[in-house]
């Protein structure tokens, strides 16, 4: 029998070292693109938690003026306009807004009774409902 | 048979040196890896105390006793005429949120 000495240069230790660092490597991207996006996610959280506390803190300042304004009788059509306050069936109702898509709608009663304080969407959907539908 | 253990001892250097130079590298990706989680953790853990604090600034309307032992941040609450202003900042000094509380009286 014919012996080459034809030799790749590798050996079974090289292909082992490879075989290791290749799926080290790749578990510690993995791990990486994990930890990186769960970061980003709680600093999204974040950052929206205070853009609604920020619009909370707003409404009450709007709430405030607007108590005064009641309580010294200052009230008039144009303050409202100037305040974006809405008067309308014995209701005072404004909106502050949160961020692109939200906004925090406030609706207080004629005694200024808090009847709605909640976060709402404002994004007009522009939805193709009638694909779904046969 | 003395080139062949030549060429042994040189594959296996090759190994070492590669190895333990993917090894750092992988172990420095793993630590930042955790670093991250931690500073994950932290920040959903400290957002989650701030919310609680609002909420009790407004149910009761007076300044709430701090009594959360973080790990890893602190949470402070100052009263500010008619308004509140509650912080979260980590234990190097970085703020992680600071809001202002409005009580309707």
């Amino acid at each position: 029998m014919k012996k080459t000495n034809v030799n790749s240069g590798m050996g079974i230790s090289m292909l082992i070292m490879i075989f290791t660092v290749l799926c080290i490597t790749i578990f510690a991207s993995l791990t990486y693109l994990q930890a990186n996006y769960n970061y980003t996610e709680a600093k999204n959280i974040v950052s929206g938690k205070e853009a609604y506390f920020e619009a909370d803190y707003h409404a009450v300042e709007k709430y405030r003026e607007l108590k005064e304004a009641l309580e010294k009788n200052e009230i008039t059509m144009q303050w409202l306009e100037e305040k974006k306050i809405d008067h309308q069936d014995g209701k005072y109702t404004y909106s502050i807004k949160i961020n692109e898509n939200q906004s925090l709608k406030v609706e207080l009663s004629e005694t200024l009774e808090i009847e709605v304080w909640q976060k709402v969407t404002t994004t007009d959907g522009d939805y193709d409902f009638e694909s779904f539908v046969d | 048979m003395k080139t062949k253990s030549y060429n042994f001892l040189l594959e296996m250097l090759v190994v070492i040196v590669v190895f333990t130079f993917c090894m750092v590298i992988c172990v420095g990706i793993f630590t930042n890896s955790s670093q991250k989680n931690k500073d994950a953790a932290i920040l959903s853990s400290a957002i989650r105390q701030v919310e609680t604090y609002v909420s009790e600034i407004k149910a009761n309307k007076e300044l709430p006793e701090v009594s959360y032992d973080a790990d890893g941040y602190t949470i402070s609450i100052e009263k500010d005429g008619e308004d509140y202003i509650v912080s979260a900042t980590k234990d190097d000094g970085e703020s992680i949120i600071q809001v202002t509380v409005g009580v309707i009286q």
